[in-house]
This record gives structure tokens, sequence and C-alpha cells, in this order.
């Protein structure tokens, strides 16, 4: 324990003084006590400008880092002193670092009383609502004749009133303990020693919801543990990357040809050989998974049921997407049904959870932020997940799974770990690279940070528009894009890539191998006005295409608008123009059918590209049993990862193997972490069995599913997020003259005793009233204003169809 | 003729803007038939030091005299965190170990706030501080002026609401009452002991 001791006065003689720094001495064993003076602390006043002066910040901070703080108090005229009294004032005022702090007062004086009055008004005072100190109550230390009190060496004479200052010593100790316990239930935070309080325990807990968590859920839930599966998406958003997908998963028939495949995929990158087998087994084996795991009777394999390259051509160019490699006729596509882009793969797997759901819990909106790790073994016991307002401590007994995605939507990391100025995204808004961070704190290595696949036209394109949070995914060709008098021009003007590529998951053909094409910050599509009218002949597969093309008069006008550099882009059109007459681009080999001269006389036009990005590959490494790996190479016991995070893909990929892996490692990572651990944590924590019922709500948001609810004639269904346990779901009844007869609470996860009490009242007052709008109950507003909302959404459904 | 009144009004706090401030101000006004009322300020007075003490400052010894000499001190109080504020604190320190001018020195107090407490909490606490021996004041009984919601009370043309206005001045007017009996029985005693 760390603590702050105040004297309670600026002058030089104190027998305060004194008194704490006994206290300092005689408990060294059991605290370490800063003992802080006064004296340089001005006298408060509200008119000082912007910032509380030096010396009250200085205090400040060191109360703020303190287990607690003891104040010893002279008294003066039967109060507290007054430059004491200025000091509190300064701390409850700009900052606040006495709230919630525990505090132990004791004073000294030359008469009997020993400060007595002065204590009783200091209580009053931390006691304010702008102070806000938890005193310890009792314990009153007075020491009165305090000239008789001390001998040369400040120690207390008298051996009772030694053992009565112990008492109340040790009673604050327990206090500020008792205190920490109950703020790090309320918060979630971590003892300093390694402790937790944890607020619920499952065998395995499982960190996003997409095809790998769901899978990793599902089996562990098979092998009998029981699951937590948080995601940080608002429910009805979770799924990841998944449910934008094609849905295809790489499936092979030949397990040589396929490895043999696969290392040319990944050249020159070294991958573990016991992962990549592991890998390969599994994709040789997708067709018996969808069979046995996913209730699939008749999977469809693109090669295997239709064996006609025309049936889709996004599949088919897929199957194999490197079909120069060895091994590539093993290579084929699977989906659930025949057809593609249509989240099928997704509900399928979301329904393995949800037929699960008396094993497996779930939580929406609610990131996880940290992993708890035991600090001697590494051992991670469980994870901090915010839940509403709270962090919540969420014990796994036998493990976590790490499949919180890829860092798609966090441009710092992109420009960290990928080097590029920007990409756009394309997929999910909701990877934002949370378990790179957990990782870190981990200890894991990372791997494969620099990959990450793109697709759209002219190998990697989507359209730059600022009004768009996701890039439009333009997956079918758009030959008036790379077709005749147009080219892509890089920031300065000049061409940087050949327009007419088959771009394979964003990588285009360079010297020898496929990769990931320089990202520039402001790339247009340059093109004349006879291109113009060939792009507008055909209906646009991106309608705002024209909302955001700058017209141009001359190039020089032209060049102004895009911010590049007039005489490159001159050069540029120049040496576009002679390549397109000639038939040979020879910096960049673009076919000679596919380039046609512009105009040299304008008008032109430009259109701002942004390169799309589908998908990041980095994250954790993990071994073969889907362990993640730590910096130093051995596994972190208890932590696993699957599917995106730390993807095995690196270099050149074929699509389908990102859902692949999902479903091959999600299942190792899964029934892995719901093994019993023998291991155990040789950290000070607390029984599994005491969890605290903590004051938020810690039911799965999953039931009962709102989908299954029946709803007559006039009843209407209601939603809202207000509250603070996730959806809350009421079903309102009418009657025939419209009045409401029925306010019923389906899904809620509200919690404490003032929420029951709103989510009784508040809804009979609403029929008696016949209105949504009725008062808060006191102390549970955000559970009225859930009501409120949930209710008025339901109401609103009969005035749009009393519209119709 | 009898002596006209002095009094020493001291606004209990060193922040540049003050309900109390003004609040003195109109009482100044509003009285001056009744007696003569300084407006004192404690902005420039030090926080109180008792190693200071040998050597006080300036200000603190010339407040001490207008103390002395006044026939009353009048305090209008603010509240900070439930108590008077330190600024005020500090002066009655001063006020209470250089010298005790306030011994048996006829005191009104008066305070106003944002919140409808008006002062209440810090009027208590600066009624047991002017009756620690060190002070000794006598202290206007009851009387309690407690200005609350003193922003739709009071501005610089002083109080808008009639009634507290009324208040004030039954207030005022029992507090001359109690310093000419003061004086009266002041006088008394030493009559007696000269006699």
């Amino acid at each position: 324990m760390h603590f702050v001791a105040i004297v309670g006065t600026n002058a030089k003689l104190s027998y305060n003084r004194i008194l704490l720094r006994f206290i300092k001495d005689h408990f060294s064993d059991k605290a370490t006590v800063d003992i802080c003076e006064i004296k340089d602390i001005p006298m408060f006043n509200e008119n000082v400008p912007k910032n509380d002066p030096e010396a009250v910040q200085k205090i400040a901070a060191k109360i703020e880092s303190s287990d607690g703080v003891i104040i010893g108090c002279p008294e003066h005229n039967h109060s507290v002193p007054s430059p004491l009294k200025s000091v509190i004032e300064w701390l409850s005022y700009r900052v606040h670092p006495l709230n919630d702090k525990p505090v132990m007062i004791v004073g000294a004086s030359y008469h009997p009383q020993g400060s007595s009055r002065a204590q009783l008004h200091l209580r009053q005072i931390l006691d304010t609502p702008g102070v806000n100190a938890k005193v310890l109550p009792g314990n009153e230390f007075l020491l009165g004749n305090v000239k008789e009190a001390f001998d040369d060496n400040g120690v207390i004479k008298d051996q009772q009133t030694i053992k009565f200052l112990e008492d109340c010593f040790n009673e604050f100790l327990n206090f500020v303990e008792i205190h920490q316990n109950a703020s790090a239930t309320k918060k979630g935070t971590q003892h300093e020693n390694g402790g937790v309080r944890w607020d619920k325990a499952y065998d395995v807990l499982v960190l996003g919801f997409g095809a790998a968590g769901a899978t990793a859920a599902r089996f562990a839930a098979d092998k009998g543990a029981k699951v937590l599966l948080v995601d940080a998406a608002p429910e009805g958003h979770e799924g990841g990357n998944t449910r934008y997908a094609g849905q295809v998963v790489l499936t092979g028939y030949d397990y040589d040809k396929m490895l043999a495949y696969f290392k040319q995929l990944f050249g020159p990158i070294e991958i573990d050989e016991k992962v990549l087998s592991t890998y390969v087994d599994g994709i040789v084996h997708m067709r018996e998974y969808f069979q046995n795991y996913l209730g699939v009777e008749h999977p469809v394999s693109y090669n295997k049921t239709h064996r006609d390259p025309d049936y889709q051509a996004f599949a088919n160019g897929l199957s194999p997407e490197y079909p120069e490699f060895e091994g590539a006729d093993t290579v084929d596509l699977t989906t659930v049904h025949d057809g593609y882009f249509d989240a099928a793969l997704w509900k399928n797997l979301r329904k393995q959870v949800t037929d699960r759901s008396n094993q497996v819990d779930v939580w929406f909106a609610s990131p996880a932020k940290h992993l708890v790790q035991d600090p001697i073994t590494k051992a991670v016991l469980g994870a901090q997940i915010q839940r509403g307002d709270s962090l919540v401590n969420i014990r796994a007994r036998n493990g976590v799974v790490l499949a919180t995605g890829g860092f798609e939507n966090n441009q710092q990391y992109i420009q960290n770990f990928i080097g590029v100025p920007k990409l756009k995204v394309i997929g999910t808004l909701y990877n934002k690279g949370d378990g790179i961070q957990m990782a870190q704190e981990a200890g894991a290595a990372l791997w494969h940070m620099k990959s990450y696949e793109g697709y759209g036209f002219n190998t990697s394109f989507t359209f730059e528009n600022s009004e768009e949070e996701r890039g439009k995914f333009i997956l079918d060709p758009w030959p008036e894009l790379s077709q005749g008098s147009i080219f892509v021009a890089a920031d300065d003007g000049s061409r940087y890539l050949r327009e007419d590529e088959q771009g394979r998951h964003g990588h285009a053909y360079e010297h020898g191998s496929w990769h990931n094409p320089t990202v520039y910050e402001h790339p247009h599509l340059v093109f004349d006005e006879a291109q113009c009218n060939k792009i507008k002949s055909r209906k646009l597969p991106y309608p705002k295409f024209f909302e955001i093309t700058v017209k141009a008069e001359n190039l020089d006008e032209l060049a102004t608008k895009i911010h590049a550099d007039p005489l490159v882009l001159e050069k540029t059109l120049k040496d576009f123009n002679e390549a397109a007459r000639t038939g040979t681009d020879a910096a960049f080999g673009r076919s000679a059918e596919s380039m046609k001269p512009l105009t040299t006389t304008g008008p032109f036009y430009a259109t701002p590209l942004a390169t799309a990005m589908l998908n990041t590959q980095g994250g954790a490494q993990r071994n073969e049993r889907a362990e993640v790996v730590s910096a130093t190479g051995t596994s972190i016991p208890h932590l696993y990862s699957a599917g995106e995070f730390g993807g095995i893909n690196a270099n050149q990929y074929n699509g389908g193997g990102n859902l692949a892996e999902c479903l091959i490692f999600g299942k190792i990572a899964g029934e892995n972490a719901a093994l019993p651990k023998a291991d155990i944590a040789k950290a000070t924590f607390e029984d599994d069995e005491k969890t605290a019922t903590a004051d938020f709500a810690i039911a799965s948001d999953l039931q009962p599913s709102s989908t299954e609810i029946k709803l007559e004639k006039n009843q209407y269904l209601g939603r809202s997020n207000a509250g603070i346990g996730g959806e809350l779901l009421v079903r309102v009844t009418i009657d025939e003259q419209q009045k409401l007869r029925d306010v019923e609470i389906l899904k809620q996860s509200e919690s404490g005793d003032v929420s029951a009490e709103a989510l009784k009242r508040i809804p009979q007052e609403m029929v008696t009233r016949n209105t949504y709008e009725v008062d808060a109950v006191s102390g549970a507003s955000a559970t009225s204003r859930a009501l409120k909302a949930a209710v008025k959404d339901a109401l609103s459904q009969i005035k749009t169809e009393n519209q119709k | 003729m009898v002596k006209r009144l002095k009094f020493i009004a001291i606004v209990g706090t060193n922040a540049s803007f003050s309900f109390n401030r003004l609040l003195l101000n109109y009482m100044q006004e509003r009285y001056r038939d009744l007696a003569e009322i300084e407006v004192q300020e404690i902005k420039d007075i030090p926080l109180f030091n008792e190693d200071m003490m040998s050597s006080p400052p300036k200000c603190v010894l010339e407040l001490i005299d207008k103390v002395t000499e006044a026939d009353g001190v009048i305090f209008a109080t603010p509240e900070y965190d439930h108590a008077v504020p330190a600024a005020l604190k500090s002066v009655l320190e001063w006020l209470s170990s250089v010298a005790h001018p306030l011994l048996h020195k006829p005191v009104m107090i008066v305070g106003g706030s944002y919140g409808v407490q008006g002062t209440v909490r810090a009027q208590i606490n600066l009624r047991q501080i002017l009756d620690a021996p060190g002070v000794m004041a006598d202290i206007l009984p009851a009387n309690e002026f407690m200005l609350g919601t003193v922003k739709d009370k009071l501005d610089k043309e002083g109080i808008t609401h009639e009634k507290t206005a009324e208040f004030l001045d039954q207030c005022f007017g029992n507090y001359i009452s109690f310093v000419k009996d003061h004086i009266m029985c002041q006088a008394k005693l030493l009559t007696k002991e000269e006699v």
C-alpha cells in the first residue's frame, strides 16, 4: 500500500507533522507513506486562470496515484486550519483527486480534546459532494496534550496510545482493501498483485463473433465447455468480414498437390511445416467438414458441380486463382449451397452457435479490452470486456480464443504495419485490430503484418468518396475503366500500373510474382470526352461515379484540380497516346487492344480512386494446435487464435483461403481451449465459485431470439439500445381505438433493483396513461429511457402502417 | 447627540466576483441612515501562518485596528465544501492570534449562494468558529439571513425580491438593537466599575 500523508498546517513546528513521521516509520513494513507539506500551496482563489498552481497539480497527482490519504489535522478556532481548508478547496475545484479515495484522519493538539472538533469538521468537509472522499469511520485518533506525547526521537511515549494507533491503522488498511475490491468489482480493474475479482466464470471465452469465433465457440461447446462469445459489433452487425465475403471455402482433393500449390503461393515466405500441413489437411477434407459439422449433405464445390468455366466468372476465377502453379488442378471452392455473396455460410455458422445457446452465451457490442494474465506462469486467465459503461472481468478456466479479425479499420495500424498512406475498407467496419493490442500485452509474436488482400476493378480499386465510410465492393468487371482512352494517374499525374490487369485479390503481376501495387494518396482515373460517353452508355456499377468525377476544359486545369503536376500529366498523356498508337506499352505492358489515344484538346475527366482493402492477414502467430506463440517462441498458456487475426496466408493468396482457415483453426482452437487444464495458475486470485454478483448485465444477449416472437394483428415489436444491457425488446398491444393495452418486455439485460423497479412500473404507467411519455424511475434513467424509446419505436410502426 | 454606529462588513471571499460583495454593497446603501458600513475586502490578506505572528503583515494590523474601532462586524460568507472559504477562515485566524479584536464584538452573519441552502452550513460553521475561545465574538442569535438562489434575487442594484429585502431589514433592525444593547451593557459595566 502507498499512502500520501498531508501535514494540515503551514507552520514550521507542528506536532501533527511529528505524528505523521511516527506513522511513516512505525508502519514502514505495512505501507509506504509520502509526507506532503502544504506550505507552498497558495491560498485558494477561484480566479486563478486556466491551470491550477504547480504545487496543487503536484499534490493532486500524488493523491491520484496513492491507495489512500492520511491527514494530520491541527485545530484552529475549533475548526480546520485555513491552509488545510484551502488545499481541500483546490482539490475540489478543477481536479478531484480525493473523489472515492480512502482517507484516515489523525490529529494532535495541546489540549486534552486532541483536535476532536477540527476532525469532526474535516469529516463534514471531506463528505461534501465536490470532495467525496471515503473517510474511515470511527477510529478517531485524537492525540491530546501533545507537548508531552513524544520523546526526543519523535516516538509516542505511551504504549497504549501506540497500540490504539496500530488498531486504527490496521482498520484503515482493511478499509482500503475492501474499498479497492468494491471498486474493482464496479470498474473491473485488476489488482496490483495479480489477484482479480472475477465477475463471471466460463470454461472458454471467445473474442470475436465471425466465422472463426463462431466455429471456436461451437466446437468448444461440443467438448462440453460453457462458453462466452463476445463481439464488438452490435447485434445484427456481428459476423466480421465473413458476412461480406463470397461465402466460398477453399477446398482440395489431393494433399500433396495442395501442399505444392501453397508452397508456390507463399514463395520465399517461410511458414512452419506443421502449421501448413494442418491447414492443407483441413482443406483437402473440407467437403467432409461441411457434411459432418455444418449439416450440409451435398456441399457445392464449383469445379465438381459445374465443370463450366462460364457459370460464375467470380468463382471460376478463384478456383484456382493461380492456374499456372503446380497442383492447381486440385483447387476447388465449396459453398453450403449454389449461391455466392449471400451470407449463406455465415448464417449456417451463426446457427451452429444459436443452436447451442444453452452452452454458449453471446454478448454483442461488448469489445474485449485486455487479457488477464497470471503474472508468474503467463497463463491467460480471462479477459476484460467492455459491457455498457463497465469493464467486466471474465474468467476463462480453460482457455481464451482470439478471433478478433483484422485491422482493416485502423488507419494507424495500416500505416504502421503495411506502410501505406490509406486503404478503403470494403468489408466490416468493426475490425479495428483490437486483438493486436491484447496479443502484444500478452507477449505474443506477430506475423504477416504487411499482408493484405484487396478486390476491385483495375486490380484493386474502389472509389474515393469521403461520404462513404465503407468503400464500394466492385466485383463484376467494368471494362470501360480499363479499355479505351483512359488511364490511372498517381499523385503526380504519372501512370504506375497496367490498368487492364486481371488482379488476383488485389495483387498485380510484377517481375515474376504477384504483389499489392503501390498505394498512392490520391490516384485518379483520367479519361476524355469520348470515353466519358462510353462509360455513360452503360448502367453504372457505381451510381455515384459522375458525382465524384471532376471535369476540366484542358489538361492544365485538370492537373490543378487533382493536385497533380501539370507537366508530368502532360507527358503521361503524350506517352500513353504514343503507346496506344504503336501498340506497345513499354512501361507496364498494357495490351495493345485496350489502349486508345486520348484527345489532346479536352475536355478531360478525372475520378478519384482508392485502393480497396478486403482484409488484413496480420496478427498473433499461431502454431498447429492454434496456440498463440510468444515472442520468445514458446506458446502462451491458455491462449488460442483462429481466422483472419494472424492468418497463415502471407504473400500470394487464393480466394476462400481465409474462410477455410476460420473453419479449420476455429475448430482446433475451440477444442483445445475447451480441454481442462492441469497447470493451475500460481498467482493468488479468488475462487472461481465465488465470482461476484456484479452490478451489470451478465446474461446472454441471445435469448429469446427476436425472430421467433409471435405477433398478433394489433401487436408491434419495439427495440432500443439506450439501456445499459444491450438490446431491450418490447411487444406492444393496442386496441381498436389505438389505445395502449399492454407493454410486455420480451428481452432485457438491465441490472439492479432500481432497473427491476423501472421495468415493472413504467409499462404499467404507460398503459394507464396511454403514452410512452412517462416519468423516469429515479436511479434507473437509462432503463427508463430505453423502455420509452422501445415503446416509441413500436408505436411508430403503427403510424407508418396507417400512412400506407 | 448619539454617536453614529460604525460597522465593518467583511466580504468572505477573495474571488473577483461575489454575490456576497453585492449583498454588502446593498446593505451599505440601504442602511446608510442607520449606520456607516465600510465594506472590507480580504483578498490582499495572506494565508495565515503562525510563523509570521511575530511580524504580522501590515494589512492584518490595519484590519485589526478597524475591527477594534468598529461597533460591530458583519460577515458575508460564501460556502465552499459545506464550510467557510479558506480565505475567510484565514482572516479569522489572524484576528484570533496576533490580537483578538473580535472579543465581545457584536457580529452579524449573512450569506448568499446559488443553491437553495443559502450558505446555511457555512454559517453554522462560522458561528462555531466565532464561538471559539480565541475569537469569542458576540454573535447575533437567530436572524439567519440565508439568501438562496441568489442569482434570481440579487443584482448590482440590490435585492430584487421584496420579501427578502423586508426580512433583511428585520434582521438588520434586530442587529442594531443588539449592538445598542451591547453598548449600553458595556457602558453600565464600565459605570459600575467606576463606582
